[in-house]
């Protein structure tokens, strides 16, 4: 290929190089240096810098893309981002995009003649006030967990902020472990059991030893909003 | 509108990048004979087989240098059928990604050029054609 060594023998950078002569690292005569400023801005500098492609391409980096564009893509796996935190002794999951803050626990207001099990009364979350909720009591969990089950070395409750449309509701969570994607492939249906934890929970996954239930964010937030609606003392 | 620039004969021509899958190096390619010779050959691209066209051959030039400026353009023909079919273009001085606008022709700015005047006669419409898409060189990729 007597085309391709005669350009890769010569020295390509040498062939204009302005600037060295009259650009920034020569004695800056250039009239283009009042508008561009510096060489790196120039197209000339720019289209000689492209000029190092015009050479021999390696064997081997050639053989290697030809094995890298072989290779069939890994198949693309669909993941909820989900926001994992624990109730008592379980720990769940609602997805992320619900999720509007997790902050510092704060004192709840009790509504007289309205708080009761599942609503708590109204708490003051960055000026705003929002219901506050007892998922433990919805879930039917107790508050009481062993210690082993804690993914922290230090455990702090926080309160969690969740939006779903117009409505907003903040609850109590014993830890927040943090956001995770769940890989939806790998969620399993769990035991089929008639309880409330059940009825909420679209399915279970294997979260680092434990065992995560992603909640089901659109019944949560239809209970939760029914439970104000009709049965503020239930 | 978005445009790769390749070499066309002495010519700077920009392809829209619309129609662009990906750039890739100019692979060692498997020879398939029997193709008109203006097809350079073929390379696996995520276990699709891919005809490679050298556009300098098909305008009769003289073949393209291989240098890492010159590279195989990834497009995808427009099919009737959902399956997205790729046919490489073999081009040099492909090094640049420029917004060309179509009204700036004072003859500086590269050209655009679009694949129906890339590809002679009615070849793009056998490309696209499910029934007539090339089978032989298929055959031969797997067979060399």
């Amino acid at each position: 290929m007597p085309f391709a060594e005669k350009l890769s023998s010569e020295p390509l950078a040498e062939k204009n190089s302005c600037w060295r002569r009259i650009g920034v690292w020569g004695d800056k005569s250039c009239p283009e240096l009042a508008e561009q400023v510096h060489c790196a801005n120039c197209p000339v500098f720019a289209e000689a810098g492209r000029s190092f492609f015009d050479r021999d391409a390696p064997e081997d980096y050639l053989r290697e893309w030809a094995g890298v564009l072989a290779q069939a893509s890994a198949p693309h796996e669909e993941t909820v981002s989900a926001l994992v935190f624990r109730l008592g002794p379980q720990w769940l999951a609602l997805p992320a995009a619900g999720v509007v803050s997790v902050s510092e626990l704060r004192p709840v207001h009790r509504l007289p003649h309205r708080s009761g099990k599942i609503f708590s009364g109204l708490v003051n979350i960055a000026g705003e006030l929002q219901l506050a909720f007892n998922l433990h009591a919805l879930l039917e969990l107790p508050v009481e967990a062993p210690l082993h089950l804690s993914l922290s070395a230090q455990i702090y409750p926080r309160l969690v902020l969740c939006r779903r449309e117009q409505a907003a509701f903040a609850f109590l969570a014993d830890e927040v472990y943090g956001a995770a994607a769940l890989v939806l492939a790998q969620m399993q249906t769990g035991p089929s059991e008639s309880n409330s934890l059940a009825t909420f929970s679209r399915g279970q996954f294997a979260f680092k030893r434990r065992t995560l239930r992603l909640l089901d964010d659109e019944l949560l937030a239809h209970a939760l909003a029914r439970n104000i609606a009709t049965g503020f003392y239930s | 509108m978005l445009a790769v620039l390749f070499n066309l004969g002495a010519q700077r021509r920009g392809l829209a990048t619309a129609a662009v899958e990906r750039i890739v190096p100019a692979l060692p390619l498997t020879a398939a004979p029997g193709a008109p010779s203006f097809v350079a050959g073929t390379f696996v691209y995520r276990g699709q087989i891919v005809p490679v066209i050298d556009l300098q051959r098909i305008s009769s030039g003289p073949p393209v240098p291989p240098l890492l400026s010159t590279r195989i353009i990834l497009v995808r023909l427009p099919t009737i059928s959902n399956a997205p079919r790729l046919l490489g273009l073999l081009a040099g001085g492909v090094n640049d990604v420029r917004d060309i606008s179509s009204t700036d022709a004072d003859g500086s700015a590269p050209q655009i050029i679009t694949l129906e005047e890339l590809l002679p006669g009615d070849l793009l419409q056998q490309l696209c054609d499910a029934d007539l898409f090339p089978k032989q060189l298929t055959v031969a990729g797997v067979q060399t």
